[in-house]
């Protein structure tokens, strides 16, 4: 725009660029940004190593986990199944409670306002409970974090398979379909952005209980070994852990998004 | 600066650009004081884009407007544009809504709902002052828009397809309802729609725009004895007129749609 | 035909309702199916570590009586409070501040969303080793847990202000602070509601898991001292007491999301 715009500021369009950068452009340089002073911060001497180590050292540490035998069985193979496990029982309880919903307006009645307040509830206050139970191995674990995750299943599913148009379901009717035939043929495919949105939430909330419960109280497993060297006041070791957990975290999440993306007929 | 003989809006060589794709223009545009000027198109052409660089919501890459003799340097206090129904705001009830003009404009309260009160009664909507939009039709929620643009005595009225979201009952019931208004303030329109029968209905003028980018093709005086009512419409010059459009606009529109998909 | 077109919205603005039994009904025998399950299995299980309802509540009684665990309740309250309130005001006002630029939105979103995604618990070590342990470190993880969403969901919504009205309020040649006053703020409402009653839930986690990990009082801490002295009917009593915490003000919130869609909610 060369002269002056007579248009009040909030209307105008959204420039492509601002100082020569898109937008994605200045993504990447408030990242850099941050990175750079928190390194510089850290190597300052104005903070203890004991408090904080350059992001420099937190990454190559992080590197070196992977080449950790015991690091890769007992940490990250092992949440790595209990998020797997998790997720998949979730899912599969899931869309099936969902579909259950759906069907009989009895246990969607029953259920409905238990899934709107249920993340209001702090869920992992259970955790305690199941230890008692069951022991500090894999099984409360899972039992939580599916726990945690299915209901964000529920609630998206329940969407999917609520706003399936009432057009499509008459269809269904007239052509005397089977109710297998009709979930197969028709809810299933129709509900399906809103499971899949449902799924990918649910990952997140899975990776999410998994990593909580065991930080909070486990012997092996991701959590526990950033519990286990903020303990031993091995601040290189808490950090590197932080690192990887959040950059597997992400990638996990990033991963999932991409594959699930690639079903979903809204985004053809 | 202004004289009864300025137009109200005189725009020259207009153009925009978005980006790579050349819009509108570039076209000239002279509405007169108290003329109504419609522009009919086939969609995506640019009609709207038009009536956004005359109302200040709009910057041109190239053009001058001149609105009562003067530059455009932002919104003008005495020019209203209506939108489409949806543009009432939800929080706020008829009254409200129709003394929104003036409250941002810092009258006072009670004058204000005074005002409202009497355009409400103008607009056939009393009784609904404490209604809220979404328990309006959306007919009447148009003649809300419509109070709240006579709300500020205006010389001048830009109208981007108000009536587009309506049914065609709705859609000529608030045609004649506009006729009425305009008569009674007495001020220009330029009115932006792809009703070819509501442009006839309405206009002093209809200019008709090719496709992108929009530049006039044709300009059709409508020459019907003013009030006008729907009835006006079976009148054999108002048919050739609609006849005479509709047959620029279908060529245009043809290459249009294949150009699009 | 305008006297009918008013009583049809008001027709369609109107909840539906099924016929039979109140709303309340199906949810409530749902609870007591639930609680005669436990109750019964306990019996038949007959085991130290599964207390019965009963028992729970007996237990739930006389910790209410010992002034130690009312301190630990007025602990959590206090922080969760303080911690809550910053993150609703904070949260909201920055999301609005940027919500404001959608070019700055498209940069800032990216990392914000990113940094949502990492399972925050991991990051609590850093909190203890900068603000010690006490209220201040697991106060601002309970802010940093609520107030991420938050901050997200006012982004969205402020962003989504219809351009109609924004055309609108220009052609009136509105002030951005009008603007703000008069359009911005009453649009994203309904948002702020559905954040509020989020972020309730997800700063009450975050505190309570960080009071597990590390306290010397509050509920988090109670939990995890019954957990090592293996009382399974205290920490069963004090779950059921967090749960009510949790839900009064939770069903609280939602009642004011709804009176505040009701009135404030654009329908395109």
């Amino acid at each position: 725009m060369t002269a002056r715009s007579v248009v009040p500021a909030y209307v105008r369009p959204t420039p492509a660029r601002v100082a020569g950068m898109p937008a994605r452009g200045w993504t990447l340089v408030l990242l850099v940004v941050m990175v750079a002073s928190l390194e510089l911060y850290a190597r300052s001497g104005a903070v203890s190593r004991l408090d904080l180590i350059p992001v420099s050292e937190m990454a190559t540490r992080s590197i070196e986990l992977l080449g950790d035998r015991d690091f890769v069985v007992d940490a990250l193979l092992r949440s790595a199944l209990l998020i797997c496990v998790s997720f998949v029982a979730s899912a599969l309880v899931g869309v099936g409670v969902a579909y259950a919903m759906s069907r009989y307006r009895w246990i969607h009645r029953a259920m409905k306002p238990y899934v709107n307040v249920f993340y209001a509830l702090p869920i992992f206050a259970l955790y305690p409970v199941m230890v008692v139970m069951f022991g500090t191995g894999m099984v409360p674990i899972i039992l939580l974090a599916t726990l945690f995750s299915v209901v964000i299943v529920i609630a998206n599913s329940l969407v999917g398979f609520e706003s399936t148009p009432p057009i499509v379901t008459k269809l269904a009717r007239s052509l005397e379909m089977t109710p297998s035939q009709q979930l197969r043929k028709i809810l299933l495919p129709s509900a399906l952005p809103d499971i899949l949105a449902g799924l990918k939430l649910g990952l997140g909330y899975a990776i999410i209980a998994v990593l909580a419960t065991e930080f909070i109280l486990a012997t092996t497993g991701l959590g526990q070994v950033v519990n286990r060297a903020y303990n031993n006041f091995n601040t290189v070791d808490m950090y590197a852990g932080i690192v990887f957990v959040s950059v597997f975290a992400l990638l996990a999440n990033l991963t999932l998004s991409a594959a699930l993306s690639s079903f979903d007929w809204r985004r053809r | 600066m202004s004289s009864a003989t300025t137009p109200i809006v005189r725009a020259t060589q207009v153009e925009q650009h978005f980006g790579p794709v050349h819009a509108l223009g570039p076209v000239d545009l002279r509405i007169e004081r108290g003329e109504f000027v419609s522009i009919v198109g086939p969609s995506g052409c640019g009609k709207s884009t038009l009536l956004e660089i005359v109302g200040a919501l709009q910057d041109p890459a190239s053009g001058t407007v001149e609105i009562d003799g003067a530059p455009v340097d932002g919104p003008r206090r005495r020019t209203a544009i209506v939108f489409q129904e949806s543009a009432t705001l939800p929080w706020r009830t008829v009254l409200d809504n129709v003394a929104f003009a003036l409250e941002v404009r810092g009258i006072g309260r009670k004058e204000r709902r005074d005002k409202a009160r009497e355009l409400v009664q103008i607009v056939g909507l009393a009784g609904f002052e404490d209604h809220y939009p979404a328990q309006l039709s959306g007919g009447m929620r148009q003649r809300v828009a419509m109070a709240r643009a006579m709300s500020t005595e205006p010389d001048l009225i830009l109208a981007d397809e108000p009536f587009g979201a309506l049914d065609e009952q709705t859609r000529m019931l608030m045609a004649e309802e506009l006729l009425r208004v305009v008569d009674t303030i007495g001020c220009g329109v330029l009115f932006i729609t792809h009703s070819i029968q509501e442009a006839v209905l309405l206009s002093d003028r209809v200019l008709v725009m090719g496709r992108r980018p929009g530049t006039f093709i044709d300009e059709v005086p409508i020459d019907l004895p003013r009030p006008r009512s729907h009835v006006a419409l079976s009148e054999q010059s108002a048919t050739e007129a609609q006849e005479r459009i509709w047959a620029q606009i279908r060529s245009e529109a043809e290459v249009a749609m294949r150009s699009e998909r | 035909m305008n006297a009918r077109s008013v009583r049809e919205s008001h027709r369609g603005a109107s909840t539906d309702r099924h016929p039979g039994s109140p709303a309340w009904a199906p949810p409530l025998v749902l609870a007591g199916l639930i609680v005669i399950a436990w109750a019964v299995s306990s019996s038949l299980a007959d085991s130290a570590v599964y207390p019965g309802p009963a028992e729970a509540l007996e237990s739930l009684w006389s910790d209410l009586s010992s002034s130690r665990f009312l301190g630990s309740v007025v602990d959590t309250a206090r922080v969760l409070l303080l911690s809550y309130g910053a993150a609703v005001v904070i949260g909201s006002v920055a999301g609005m501040m940027l919500g404001l630029s959608a070019f700055w939105s498209g940069a800032a979103l990216p990392l914000v969303y990113a940094l949502n995604s990492i399972p925050k618990i991991v990051l609590y070590p850093i909190f203890l080793l900068f603000l010690g342990i006490g209220d201040m470190s697991r106060g601002s993880f309970a802010f940093v847990s609520g107030v991420l969403p938050m901050f997200l969901i006012m982004v969205e919504a402020t962003a989504g202000v219809s351009r109609l009205h924004l055309k609108m309020s220009a052609s009136l040649g509105m002030s951005r602070w009008s603007l703000i006053r008069r359009i911005v703020v009453p649009s994203v409402l309904p948002s702020l509601a559905a954040g509020m009653r989020l972020c309730f839930g997800l700063t009450l986690i975050g505190l309570l898991l960080a009071e597990m990990f590390s306290g010397s009082s509050g509920l988090g801490y109670e939990l995890l001292r019954n957990l090592s002295l293996a009382r399974v009917e205290n920490i069963m009593g004090q779950v059921l007491l967090i749960g009510v915490l949790a839900l009064v003000p939770t069903l609280a919130l939602q009642q004011l999301e709804l009176r505040i869609r009701r009135r404030y909610e654009v329908t395109a």
